[in-house]
């Protein structure tokens, strides 16, 4: 049996509370943040800017900003957001590109995100779409693979977003608090 | 990839043939998983993309390791550990009156449920627990195999596929059509190949998603507010289901045989409220392994006089 980190007393411990919700996982809940917090560390993101000699940050704030969009207009999970972002950023630490393949490569993020975590991802004729044409279904489908093996197909990488609602449940955080909260994050 | 030797299809996953393979380089045998690629418009199959990405995160002893991801023009290899027979094979091949030896039975009873229990803590479920699923070796190992439908949940859950775990080894609540269901689906799972490794009979047989739930409420009794409270809530629920009374749970002992506590554990994890369903740590803390032990080394001893 592991030893257990006892919740101060003046503190409500969450887990305890909901012990019997099987769907807050309790039992294994702080198991589980623990063991993010030890994975953080495996997908760090370096300053790959000076390195990205045709894109700026500029570039990248368009690209997350439309990002931003396709969620709304699928209606995504936040997470999947997240995680797209990151594969992105991922993906520049390893690979300088070009500026005309940024948003290919954003789409290609989300396209793998989606069907890593969404129950019914959009088709890649909807990423096509909302690139505007700008690409054909080889082109996605080829930069998925690449993007795939360029972040070593692993994508159980920890998300701010998740630590941010699991602090907000346990802390029971009101709704202006957490949306300031989401807005830095984003 | 030309180092390695195809040398017989041993299956067919949920998006690709596997083969048996030698690599030429280590003499080592090992399971080719060849994913059709371009069959599909969709690019990589989602599930291919989480299989992968599971069996990176997850090393552990009781569960299958993915040594290599192999890419080929428009095809994608996994290159898995090779072992030699699944559970199902094993259970089979047992000459016809002969069951597995118990000693055999609770260590790989143990096994899954670790690899499991590690899956849980690690927010991975992997909702297609079978005993084809589950591959053994000569030296009395046994691993978690085919993560294809594995999942990696959040905490809380979201609402998840029902598309999920071969039909005799589905947990009441997905077949009652829950919107959420959570870990304690593998551990029914679980339960049901415990039995089936115990008797070589599988537990609830049925043959459409009615029947098998009929099957369960057979065996448990038809469930109600009582033995699940929240039941009559859940989607599939129905009034006219027919009412069978009693919990025979209780009466396998016979079939479960050698040791009481088996009957005990089984009847804790066949259990309809996910809620009071053992987890997997209860599991391995249950007196049925540290009984089970005890009585096993004093047959050995009494062997060796």
């Amino acid at each position: 049996v592991r030893p257990v980190t006892p919740v101060p007393d003046d503190v409500e411990d969450f887990d305890r509370k909901n012990w019997d919700d099987p769907f807050q996982v309790s039992n294994y809940a702080r198991d589980i943040f623990n063991y993010l917090k030890t994975r953080e560390p495996e997908f760090p993101i370096i300053d790959y800017m000076p390195k990205q000699v045709h894109l700026t940050t500029w570039m990248r704030t368009l690209l997350v900003d439309w990002m931003v969009e396709v969620q709304e207009t699928f209606e995504l999970n936040h997470e999947t957001l997240y995680l797209a972002v990151k594969i992105v950023d991922l993906y520049l630490c390893r690979v300088v590109i070009n500026k005309e393949k940024l948003q290919l490569l954003g789409a290609a993020a989300f396209f793998i995100a989606c069907k890593y975590d969404e129950r019914q991802p959009p088709l890649i004729e909807d990423f096509l779409y909302i690139c505007d044409g700008a690409y054909n279904h080889d082109e996605l489908v080829k930069m998925e693979m690449e993007t795939l093996r360029t972040i070593n197909y692993d994508l159980g990488i920890p998300l701010s977003y998740r630590f941010l609602r699991r602090y907000a449940r346990c802390a029971k955080v009101q709704m202006p608090t957490l949306t300031l909260a989401r807005y830095i994050l984003e | 990839m030309e180092h390695y030797e195809k040398q017989e299809k041993i299956g067919e996953g949920s998006y690709g043939v596997v083969y048996k393979a030698l690599n030429r380089l280590t003499g080592q045998l090992v399971a080719l998983k060849n994913i059709r690629h371009n069959a599909g418009e969709e690019g990589m199959p989602s599930t291919a993309i989480r299989e992968i990405s599971l069996l990176k995160e997850l090393k552990h002893p009781n569960i299958v390791r993915l040594h290599d991801v192999v890419m080929v023009d428009s095809s994608i290899y996994l290159i898995l550990e090779y072992l030699s027979m699944d559970l199902r094979q094993y259970i089979n091949t047992l000459p016809a009156n002969q069951l597995m030896d118990p000693n055999l039975l609770s260590s790989y009873l143990f096994q899954v449920t670790s690899a499991i229990l590690y899956c849980h803590r690690r927010r991975v479920m992997h909702r297609d627990l079978t005993p084809q699923n589950l591959l053994i070796d000569q030296f009395g190992r046994v691993k978690v195999a085919d993560f294809g439908l594995g999942c990696y949940f959040q905490v809380p859950m979201r609402t998840l596929t029902h598309e999920v775990v071969t039909l005799w080894y589905r947990a009441p609540e997905i077949l009652m059509g829950c919107p959420r269901y959570a870990c304690p689906v593998d551990i029914w799972s679980i339960g049901c190949i415990f039995f089936e490794m115990a008797t070589r009979k599988t537990l609830f047989q049925g043959d459409s998603e009615i029947d098998q739930l009929f099957r369960i409420f057979r065996m448990l009794g038809t469930p109600n507010e009582d033995s699940w409270p929240g039941v009559s809530a859940l989607p599939d629920y129905k009034s006219s289901f027919p009412n069978w009374t009693n919990n025979k749970i209780g009466q396998l002992r016979e079939s479960l045989g050698s040791f009481d506590s088996s009957v005990d554990l089984l009847a804790k994890i066949i259990v309809y409220e996910p809620a009071r369903r053992l987890s997997a740590e209860q599991i391995l803390e249950h007196k049925y392994f540290k009984e089970n032990a005890n009585i096993l080394k004093s047959q050995t001893v009494n062997k060796s006089f």
